[in-house]
């Protein structure tokens, strides 16, 4: 049976372990994965122009995250239907729940000890929305291993050498 | 120098005999070409003369304006008309003794004949007139061309070659030592290459894929498999002289200890059994440590099969708990793909076996045997083992002196070493064209990042 998951990400190798849990929480699902992340449409009428959604993702996601996403499918296999990245542009609460009524999502996993890090000039931080959206809720604690993990080569390592606790 | 030299030999020979067949060529062709047409305008004016002196007719004077006007006098012009008597008796007319007799003969049998001397050319005919019978014709003149313009044309076909000769000379010095010259930089940095520092790599050339950058491809590579073999050597050696040292010690400490005194049979049980221990000890580590040195060489060449990543790692556990007995290592293979087969990397075992050692058994040893985190992963091509303690970590500005050989960082007095483990790991990895990352945080712990290629069966 299928369900579809969203999971908010700030494109770091760590946020991914919120795919982890949302797996292990759905045993008899095979899930369609979105990560969101939130970003203000450009201002200017030239960036407009030439927006490119996918674009934009691809610049965002660096090398080591797309290995880790490779990573996860390459473990879960067929129990992830599909792993995807995607955008939200929108203001304000009604805008959230029309994404989400429009891609069918059915649970949100996010990290219960949460700060916000944009990794672009327009990123902004979902949160507020999510945890007044109609759906359910899912906060996970990940208890990493180490310190931060932000040096190029680096980040792989927050995949690993951690675990769930119950918050 | 020889080759050198021969080149410039070949290019001088070459050029220079193209250059004289060249030049020879053309002042023979022209030379010919000026007698030809030389002999041509003779025989013109030996018709027109005969035409217009023996042939009194008509046309007779016709002729003779046309001659003056447009048959201009050759300088030293001569005509001679010689009548031949009916039995073709030339001797005994005057004048013609002058010339050479085959000159003569030829005439009377071939109907023409030509010949020169080094100024003069001769060109003699036999004319048949209507009533008279018939008349030998002869003309001389002074070729000018030749005696003057070929002469020119052979001196200046003479100085051009000698000056391209010279061009030519130094052209192929300046070839040949520039062709020579990247062989002779290859030769200069190899004799720098010994036994000392065979961490020296030849420089890569720019990006062209030509036979110089291969050769020196081929050399780089040829010293990252000697270095890993030697290093391989030094490795046990430094291993062996430190890791066996302390068993030993303990023995004959005891050994000595229990000697010192009579004591109860008891006693001497007890000590015998450490002994006992300590050297079962020390036989399990001697093995540990033979099997590490192999080098993979099987006698003819290094051999590269399929293995399983996670069977690999799970044999580098055991090694490095035979020789490091404290070692704590935690396997974390939470994230192992569903298919086996994308564990499969192509690896010569024992070389990637004593790679992963070291690298694990420095992460126990400079984190005096804290736990230490193995990690294996795997995406669409590539297989991730991450490595990582909770040591002594490495300065940042150390970092990148890390791979030197016989390197120690400045925080690592208290732990034994001698700065072979990660050179060696580094070079073996290099050899199955993975990669290593080490990143490192001072006083909290050292992560290593190792990414070997997948092996797909076609």
């Amino acid at each position: 049976m299928r369900k579809t998951v969203l999971i908010p990400t700030d494109f770091s190798v760590k946020s991914l372990n919120l795919v982890k849990s949302a797996l292990n929480s759905n045993e008899e699902f095979s899930l369609e994965i979105i990560l969101l992340h939130g970003m203000d449409l450009p201002d200017s009428i030239s960036e407009l122009l030439f927006f490119n959604k996918l674009e934009t993702i691809r610049k965002l996601e660096s090398v080591e995250f797309q290995e880790a996403c490779q990573l996860l499918q390459n473990k879960y296999g067929s129990r992830i239907e599909s792993l995807s990245a995607d955008l939200f542009m929108g203001y304000n609460q009604n805008a959230f729940e029309n994404y989400i009524e429009g891609n069918r999502v059915e649970e949100i996993y996010a990290f219960a000890d949460h700060t916000f890090e944009p990794c672009h000039k327009r990123s902004f931080d979902i949160m507020p929305f999510i945890e007044k959206a109609s759906i359910n809720l899912m906060r996970v604690k990940w208890i990493g291993h180490g310190k931060k993990h932000n040096l190029e080569h680096h980040q792989m390592s927050a995949l690993f050498f951690g675990h769930f606790s119950s918050s | 120098m020889k080759i050198q030299n021969k080149i410039i030999y070949v290019l001088l020979i070459v050029f220079f005999s193209y250059t004289l067949l060249f030049s020879g060529f053309i002042y023979y062709s022209i030379s010919n070409y000026a007698f030809t047409d030389f002999y041509k305008r003779l025989e013109i004016r030996a018709i027109t003369a005969a035409k217009s002196q023996l042939d009194i007719e008509d046309g007779g004077s016709v002729i003779r304006e046309l001659r003056q006007e447009y048959l201009e006098k050759l300088p030293d012009e001569n005509i001679g008309l010689f009548p031949l008597p009916r039995n073709k008796d030339w001797q005994s007319i005057e004048g013609l003794q002058n010339f050479r007799a085959n000159f003569i003969n030829e005439i009377l049998d071939e109907g023409k004949s030509t010949y020169n001397d080094s100024r003069t050319f001769y060109y003699g005919t036999l004319y048949r007139t209507a009533a008279k019978g018939e008349y030998l014709v002869v003309v001389s003149a002074e070729n000018y061309f030749i005696t003057h313009h070929i002469r020119y044309l052979r001196n200046l076909l003479f100085t051009s070659m000698a000056i391209a000769s010279v061009i030519i000379f130094f052209v192929s010095l300046f070839f040949s030592r520039k062709i020579i010259q990247p062989i002779n930089d290859i030769i200069e940095k190899v004799k720098e290459i010994s036994s000392e520092n065979l961490h020296l790599r030849l420089t890569k050339p720019a990006d062209n894929d030509d036979t110089i950058s291969r050769l020196t491809n081929t050399f780089n590579d040829m010293l990252n498999r000697l270095e890993t073999s030697f290093e391989t050597q030094k490795n046990f050696i430094s291993n062996a002289s430190h890791e066996l040292n302390t068993p030993l010690t303990s023995i004959i400490g005891e050994a000595d200890v229990t000697l010192s005194k009579r004591r109860r049979p008891e006693e001497y049980v007890a000590a015998l059994q450490t002994v006992l221990e300590e050297a079962e000890k020390l036989e399990k580590k001697t093995k540990a440590l033979l099997m590490l040195a192999q080098t993979g060489f099987d006698g003819k060449r290094q051999k590269f099969v399929r293995l399983r990543a996670d069977q690999l790692i799970l044999d580098v556990k055991d090694t490095v708990e035979k020789i490091n007995p404290g070692s704590k290592i935690k396997l974390d293979f939470s994230l192992l793909p569903e298919n086996p087969d994308f564990l499969k990397i192509f690896a010569n075992e024992a070389l990637l076996h004593l790679a992963l050692s070291n690298i694990v058994l420095n992460g126990c040893k400079y984190s005096d045997n804290r736990p230490v985190h193995v990690a294996l992963g795997v995406t669409d091509n590539k297989v991730i083992i991450i490595i990582k303690d909770e040591g002594i970590g490495i300065p940042e500005e150390e970092l990148k002196f890390i791979y030197d050989p016989y390197f120690r960082a400045s925080n690592t007095k208290m732990h034994e070493g001698y700065g072979i483990g990660l050179p060696l790991a580094r070079n073996i990895i290099k050899m199955h064209k993975g990669e290593l990352f080490v990143n490192s945080r001072e006083n909290e712990g050292t992560t290593v990042k190792v990414v070997l290629n997948i092996h797909v069966l076609k």
